[in-house]
C-alpha cells in the first residue's frame, strides 16, 4: 500500500518527523513519499498534526527532528533548514491570505515579481492564471471586493503562477459554503490533472479527501494511521480509528474460530451468545490463523433487513438484534440497533410494501460474507482472555460523520 | 531532541533581539535604575559611589509626605474618574445615538489632544482668575451676583481643568471598546423587551466596563506624574501634589536630587498599581470584542426632542474645552490689554514674541526633536512590537513589559534617571538626550499601536508572501509595512503630539541652548509674561495640526481598504 506513483526522487520525501509546540509534541515519526503530479491528502480530526506536518514541509514550522526533500534536494535536516521563500513551494492558506493592499492581478503577480520575472511577462502570465480559475475579467479589482469563493481561486491563482514542484493546501475549502466547495472541490481536481502539479492537501473532511485525492494518509494524534488510495481506505481500513474516521463504521471484536477455503468464520460473541459471522477471503488480502483476535467491521449500508425487502438470508450471516431508534429519510432509514453489548448503526433500504416496524421489535439483520472486512485487533498481542472480555464489553465506536 | 529554534531566519531573529534588548537597556531600563539607584545616593554626579538611606527615610519617613501622597492620589484620581464618566458618556452618544453632524463633534469630542494642558491650564488662568478673568470681568459687566464668579486656582477647579484635559482619552479607549462590541449583544436586550436606558445601564455599560476601568487608571497615573498644571493653578494653594514636590526638589536651591529620587520612587510604586490594574482591564475588555470584523450596520438609537439638549451638552463641552480657552489665548495675543473694557485688536504682541530670537531657536528645537522623536519612537516601538507579536522568543513577553514600564515612571522622575545617566557625557545638554528621554517615555504608546496593528493583520498574509518566494526583507517592504501603514501613520502622529505639549520631561534636561517651545512656555508663565506664553501656545498648536495634516498626506493611512 505504499507504492509511489512516479520516481520519488522527483516528488516530496519526509523522513521521521517530529515537531512540536514547546513541550507538547504535535507530529511524531511521521514517513511520507509523495510522487510527482501526485494528489496526496493528510486527513484527520483537528489537532491531529496535520496542518503542522503540512508547515513543517512549507518551512513555517521548524520540526525537531526528521529529514524533508524536494526533487532529491534537501529542504530540512538536522544540519540544513531552507527558508521558505527558497524551497520552491507554495501553498494556499485556509484563510486565503489575499493581500488586501493589492489588486487580483498584483496578488497572482506577487510570486513572479519575487522570481525576478520581467513586468510584461509576470502580468501575461498573472493574466494566464486568472483565466485559469475563470477570474480573468476581475484582473483590476481590489481582491477584498471579491467573494470567499474568488478570494479562494485568487489564492489558487497565486500559488500555481509561480510553478512549484509542491503546492500545499491547508484546508482551502473549509470557509466555503457547502454548494461552493462542491464546486471547487471539482475545479481543484481539474487543474490539478490540467496542469500535473504535486499537491499535499490538508482536510478534516473525509468525503473531500476521498474524491479529490491519488492517496489519502490519515492521521491521529500525531501518529500516521494508514496510507492508501481511496477505496483501500474505506474498504481495508488498518484500524478502527481508519474504519471509524473514514466514514461510518461499526467495529465488532471476535475471534478467529476456523479458516476455509473461500471464507473464515469469526466467532462474536458481543453481538449475543454463539454469534459466528462468515467472512470471504477473496476480500481480505491476506487470511488470520485460527484463535487470531481480529475486528470485524461492516458499513451501515452494508446490513439488510430481510423481513422489510423481503430478500432470502440464506447465504448470509444473520443474527437477531432490537430496534432502539430510527429515522426516516426518504430512500433509507438510518436506524440504530442493540445486538448483545453492541450498538449498531444501520442505513436500511426499504421498499413501499413493508410498514416500519415498532421501535423495541426484534428484527434479524443479514451481513453477506462480502460485505465485511477486518483488521488484526490493536491488543492482539495480548491474546489473555480478560483483555478478549474488556475488548468485547467495550461498545461499539461509531464515529464518522 | 529539542534545539533553540533553528530557521526562520535564525542568525536574523537572534540579531534583532539583540538589537531590542540593547535598545530598551539603554532608552527605558539604565535611566529607570538610575532613578531608583539615585534615591539611595549621595552624590547625583556619581551615583554609585556612596549610598545613604537618608533621602528614603526624609520622604517615606515624613507624615507630611505621606499626606501630599494622598491628596495627590485623592486628585488624579477624582480627574481619572470624571475624565472617565465624561468621555463614556460623550462616547456613548456618539457611538450610538443619531446625534447630527457626527463627524463634526468626534473632532470636538478629541480637540482638547492639540491643546497642551499648560497651555490650557494658562487659558482657564485667563478665564477664571479671581477677579481680573475674562469670565469674571464679563459677569461683573452683566452685573451677575458675586457667586457667579469663578476662581480657577482652587483644588476643585484644578481636578476639573485637568479632567477635562482628559476627556478624550476616555473617549477614545472607550469609544472603541463600544465600537468593537458586538450589536447583536444590544439587540438581544431589546428584543427581550428592555428600553434604551436599560440596555445602556444593564449590557452596554458593564460590555464597556473594562474599558472604562482601564481609562480612570491611564488619566490617574498620567495625572499623578503631571507637574505643569498644579505648579500654575496651585500656586496660591497650600495644596503640592508629589510631582511638584519633586519638581521643587530639583529646581529649588540647593537642589536634592536624592530626595526627587526617593520621591519619585513613591510616584514609581504608585503608577506601578494603577498600571497593573490598567492592564488588566485591558485584558478583560477584549472579551467582549467581536473578532469577525463585519461591518455591523447598527441601528442608531433615535433621540427625538432630546436631540436639542444632547446638542446643547456637546456645545457648551467646545465652548468650555475649546472655543473659550482659544478665545482668552487669542485674546491675549492679539490684544494689548486683557481687560475686555479695553481690548485693541493688534498683531504687536504676536510680532514681538515671534521676533525674539529664543522663540525661532525654541521653534526650530521643538520641530528637531519632536519629528525625531516621533520617528524614532515609532520605528523602536515597531521593532519591539514586531518582535514581542511575530518573533516570539522565549522572553520576548519580557521585553514587552520593559518597553510598558515608562508609562509607570513619570516624565518628571524618569528625567532625574536620564540626567544621571548622562551627565558628564558629551551627549548631556543636547538635543539629543532629549529626543532619547522621550523616545523612552512614548514608547509604550507607540509599541502599544504598533502592537495592535500587528496583531490584526492575520499571520497568513505574510507566510503567503514568503511562499511566493519573497524573502523576508521582501515580505516586510511589501506586505507587512503597507498593512502597517495605518497604525504606523496613527503612532506618528499620537508621538508628536506628546512630544510638542511635553514638559514634564523636559524640565530637567533643558539648557539654554536647548529651550523647546513647552518649556519657553512655561518659563514665559513663570516670568508672568502671559502674552508671551499664549503666543507660544498657539504656535505649538499650529505646529500639531501642520503634523497631522503632513503625516496623513504622506501616509495615507485611511486609503488602504481597511479590511485588513
Amino acid at each position: 500500500m505504499n507504492e509511489v506513483n512516479g520516481s520519488v526522487d522527483d516528488g516530496l520525501v519526509v523522513k521521521g518527523l517530529f515537531a512540536g509546540y514547546g513541550r507538547a509534541r504535535a507530529v511524531s515519526d511521521v514517513n511520507l513519499e509523495i510522487g510527482r503530479s501526485e494528489f496526496v491528502t493528510l486527513l484527520g480530526p483537528s489537532g491531529c498534526g496535520k496542518t503542522t506536518t503540512l508547515r513543517c514541509v512549507a518551512g513555517l514550522h521548524v520540526p525537531q527532528s526528521g529529514e524533508i526533500t524536494l526533487g532529491g534536494a534537501r529542504l530540512y535536516s538536522p544540519a540544513v533548514n531552507i527558508p521558505p521563500h527558497k524551497r520552491d513551494i507554495n501553498m494556499v492558506f485556509q484563510s486565503y491570505a489575499v493581500w488586501p493592499h493589492m489588486t487580483t492581478l498584483e496578488n497572482v503577480m506577487y510570486g513572479l515579481k519575487a522570481k525576478k520575472m520581467p513586468r510584461a511577462q509576470a502580468r501575461t502570465k498573472a493574466q494566464q492564471m486568472l483565466d485559469l480559475v475563470g477570474l480573468g475579467e476581475f484582473a483590476g479589482r481590489h481582491a477584498t471586493d471579491l467573494s470567499g469563493g474568488q478570494q479562494q481561486r485568487v489564492a489558487l491563482a497565486r500559488a500555481l503562477a509561480t510553478e512549484p514542484s509542491l503546492v500545499l493546501m491547508d484546508e482551502p475549502l473549509s470557509n466555503l459554503d457547502a454548494q461552493l466547495r462542491a464546486r471547487m472541490r471539482d475545479e481543484i481536481r481539474q487543474i490539478q490533472r490540467r496542469t500535473g502539479i504535486t499537491v499535499l492537501y490538508v482536510t478534516h473532511d473525509q468525503s473531500e479527501a476521498l474524491s479529490m485525492s491519488d492517496r489519502v494518509v490519515v492521521m491521529n494524534q500525531g501518529v500516521i494511521q494508514q496510507v492508501g488510495d481511496p477505496w483501500a481506505l474505506y474498504h481495508r481500513p488498518e484500524n478502527a480509528f481508519v474504519a471509524t474516521f473514514v466514514g461510518e463504521a461499526n467495529v465488532v471484536p471476535g475471534t478467529v474460530a476456523d479458516v476455509g477455503a473461500h471464507a473464515f468464520t469469526v466467532e462474536v460473541t458481543g453481538l449475543g451468545p454463539g454469534t459466528v459471522l462468515d467472512i470471504a477471503r477473496a476480500t481480505a488480502a491476506d487470511c488470520p490463523a485460527k484463535g487470531d483476535a481480529i475486528s470485524v467491521v461492516f458499513r451501515p449500508e452494508w446490513v439488510r433487513v430481510p423481513e422489510e425487502t423481503g430478500t432470502a438470508s440464506s447465504g448470509g450471516n444473520t443474527f437477531r438484534a432490537r430496534l432502539v431508534s430510527s429515522e426516516f429519510l426518504g430512500d433509507h432509514f438510518e436506524r440504530t440497533y442493540e445486538a448483545g453489548r453492541h450498538r449498531l448503526r444501520v442505513q436500511a433500504v426499504t421498499g413501499p410494501t413493508s410498514r416500519p416496524p415498532e421501535i423495541g421489535a426484534e428484527q434479524t439483520l443479514l451481513v453477506t460474507p462480502e460485505n465485511l472486512t477486518w483488521f488484526h485487533r490493536e491488543d492482539a498481542g495480548d491474546p489473555a482472555p480478560s483483555a478478549h472480555e474488556d475488548a468485547a464489553g467495550e461498545p461499539t465506536t461509531v464515529l464518522g460523520s | 531532541m529539542r534545539r533553540t529554534s533553528p530557521g526562520r531566519g535564525p542568525r536574523g531573529n537572534r540579531a534583532l533581539i539583540v538589537l531590542v534588548i540593547l535598545l530598551l537597556t539603554f532608552l527605558v531600563f539604565l535611566p529607570t535604575a538610575l532613578v531608583l539607584i539615585g534615591a539611595i545616593s549621595e552624590n547625583p554626579r556619581d551615583p554609585l559611589a556612596t549610598f545613604t538611606l537618608e533621602a528614603l527615610a526624609n520622604s517615606y519617613g515624613s507624615p507630611q509626605i505621606w499626606r501630599v501622597l494622598a491628596e495627590t492620589m485623592g486628585m488624579s484620581l477624582a480627574c481619572g474618574v470624571l475624565a472617565t464618566a465624561l468621555g463614556a458618556a460623550l462616547a456613548w452618544i456618539l457611538a450610538r445615538t443619531d446625534v447630527p453632524m457626527r463627524r463634526l463633534f468626534e473632532l470636538v469630542v478629541i480637540a482638547p489632544l492639540f491643546l497642551s494642558p499648560f497651555i490650557g491650564a494658562l487659558a482657564f488662568l485667563e478665564l477664571g482668575a479671581p477677579r481680573t478673568g475674562l469670565l469674571n470681568q464679563l459677569a461683573r459687566d452683566l452685573g451677575l451676583p458675586a457667586w457667579a464668579s469663578i476662581n480657577v486656582m482652587t483644588f476643585e477647579w484644578l481636578i476639573v481643568i485637568l479632567a477635562l484635559h482628559y476627556v478624550p482619552y476616555g473617549y477614545l479607549l472607550v469609544s472603541g471598546s463600544l465600537q468593537n462590541m458586538d450589536a447583536s449583544l444590544e439587540e438581544a436586550s431589546h428584543m427581550n423587551g428592555r428600553g434604551t436606558l436599560q440596555t445602556a445601564l444593564r449590557i452596554s455599560l458593564p460590555a464597556v466596563r473594562h474599558a472604562m476601568l482601564s481609562s480612570v487608571m491611564f488619566v490617574t497615573v498620567s495625572a499623578t506624574g503631571m507637574f505643569s498644571v498644579p505648579a500654575l493653578l496651585g500656586a496660591k494653594m497650600s495644596f503640592r501634589p508629589l510631582a511638584v514636590t519633586v519638581y521643587r526638589a530639583t529646581n529649588g536651591y540647593p537642589s536634592d536630587y536624592a530626595l526627587a529620587a526617593a520621591l519619585g520612587t513613591m510616584l514609581v510604586l504608585l503608577s506601578v498599581v494603577g498600571l497593573w490594574l490598567y492592564q488588566r482591564g485591558l485584558r478583560q475588555s477584549s472579551k467582549f470584542v467581536t473578532v469577525t470584523g463585519k461591518s455591523q450596520n447598527r441601528k442608531r438609537i433615535h433621540l427625538g426632542g432630546s436631540r436639542y439638549a444632547v446638542i446643547l451638552l456637546l456645545v457648551v463641552y467646545a465652548l468650555v474645552t475649546t472655543i473659550l480657552p482659544y478665545a482668552a489665548l487669542s485674546l491675549r495675543a492679539f490684544s494689548t490689554s486683557s481687560s475686555l473694557d479695553e481690548i485693541r485688536f493688534t498683531t504687536e504682541v504676536f510680532m514681538g514674541v515671534l521676533s525674539t530670537p529664543e522663540l525661532k531657536g525654541a521653534l526650530v528645537n521643538t520641530v528637531v526633536v519632536s519629528v525625531a522623536t516621533a520617528l524614532a519612537a515609532v520605528a523602536v516601538g515597531t521593532l519591539t512590537s514586531y518582535v514581542t507579536e511575530r518573533v516570539r522568543h522565549r522572553g520576548s513577553g519580557l521585553l514587552n513589559s520593559v518597553a510598558m514600564a515608562p508609562l509607570a515612571v513619570p516624565g518628571i522622575v524618569f528625567a532625574t534617571g536620564v540626567f544621571a545617566l548622562y551627565l558628564g557625557t558629551p551627549l548631556y545638554g543636547t538635543l539629543a538626550v532629549m529626543v532619547v528621554a522621550y523616545v523612552a517615555s512614548y514608547l509604550p504608546h507607540a509599541t502599544r499601536v504598533t502592537g495592535n496593528g500587528f496583531a490584526q493583520i492575520d499571520k497568513s498574509l505574510e507566510e503567503a508572501s514568503r511562499m511566493c518566494g519573497a524573502s523576508r526583507a521582501r515580505m516586510v517592504s511589501t506586505v507587512l509595512l503597507p498593512l502597517m501603514r495605518p497604525s504606523i501613520a496613527a503612532a506618528v502622529i499620537m508621538v508628536f503630539l506628546f512630544t510638542v505639549r511635553e514638559i514634564n520631561t523636559a524640565i530637567l534636561l533643558y539648557t539654554p541652548d536647548t529651550m523647546l517651545l513647552s518649556i519657553l512656555s512655561f518659563n514665559y508663565a513663570q516670568q508672568a509674561s502671559l502674552p508671551a506664553a499664549a503666543v507660544v501656545g498657539l504656535i505649538e498648536t499650529v505646529l500639531m495640526i501642520a503634523w497631522i495634516v503632513i503625516m496623513r498626506a504622506v501616509l495615507r493611512p485611511g486609503n488602504l481598504h481597511n479590511r485588513v
